[in-house]
């Protein structure tokens, strides 16, 4: 078997049992719809096969499709986001009532933990939790929060990308992380408000 | 300012750099307000960790490729060398 030079360390014909479940992983993360990561896993591997001869070997075949379904996945996160950022954005009674009509927090934020709250945030139990949170956001603020980190971008570029208002993204952006907050709050760290502590430990 | 607008501008320094006033604002706040410092440090650590899970995928549990579709992506990628490319 003859193969051009370039092209010497990837071998398409593997790609689906050697990488396949990976990159499907990796997708499904990222967009939570099974047929939406799918059909960005096939968007990629059929763009990394036109690519194929110009891969130049500076990197392992995995982390090769791996960046190019993450470029995938960020078309596709963005495309979701646009067709949501243009609409203004709803008041949101979830958000709100966090909060007193004076603006005061009604539920005070609760001491997570007397120690460093990084290192709790190694453990793989909280991992799970955490991913568990992620997914209970609704698809709109997941998407957003998601391609935020995904670009790796200021909001600012993100919000250009999408064709979002700055002050759309950052509502969408602020509504997914006081979720993301409450529900670790929550499920993780008990929901031990400061304004209860007062009255005595046990 | 009220907790609830200290939240939101602490969300969206996560994102983009506070103009001056708001963060001298945000600065005063957070002085004499320990709900939002709290607030402050836990959703800037939550942050970081959703960041950190998001850039490796088994964070979510395993999921696999179904056979149908295995079978299809296999397919395509046989028709696409056959035809050389």
């Amino acid at each position: 078997m003859t193969r051009p030079a370039t092209a010497a360390a990837l071998d398409p014909a593997t790609w689906v049992d050697a990488h396949g479940d990976y990159l499907y992983r990796f997708a499904l993360a990222r967009v939570r719809d099974p047929d939406a990561a799918e059909e960005v896993v096939q968007e990629a591997l059929l763009a990394a096969l036109a690519a194929r001869h110009r891969f130049a070997g500076r990197s392992s075949e995995r982390s090769w499709l791996t960046a190019i379904l993450n470029r995938k996945v960020a078309d596709w996160l963005r495309a979701a986001v646009r067709r949501r950022a243009r609409e203004r954005a709803k008041s949101d009674r979830w958000a709100d009532g966090l909060f007193t009509p004076s603006g005061k927090w009604k539920v005070r934020p609760g001491d997570w933990s007397a120690d460093d709250p990084g290192r709790e945030m190694t453990r793989a139990a909280f991992r799970q939790t955490l991913a568990g949170c992620l997914d209970k956001l609704p698809a709109r603020l997941r998407q957003a929060f998601v391609l935020r980190h995904l670009d790796e971008q200021p909001a600012g570029a993100v919000c250009q990308a999408v064709g979002a208002t700055p002050t759309n993204l950052w509502v969408m952006l602020h509504r997914a992380r006081l979720r993301l907050w409450r529900c670790l709050t929550i499920n993780w760290f008990g929901d031990d408000p400061a304004g209860r502590r007062g009255g005595g430990e046990r | 300012m009220t907790c609830r607008r200290a939240a939101a501008l602490i969300t969206r320094e996560l994102d983009d750099p506070l103009w001056a006033w708001q963060r001298a604002g945000l600065r005063f706040h957070t002085l004499v307000c320990g709900d939002c410092r709290r607030f402050r440090a836990q959703v800037g650590a939550v942050d970081e960790a959703a960041a950190g899970l998001l850039a490796r995928p088994a964070g979510f549990g395993p999921a696999a490729l179904s056979d149908g579709t295995r079978d299809h992506l296999k397919g395509i990628i046989r028709d696409e060398l056959g035809r050389g490319g």
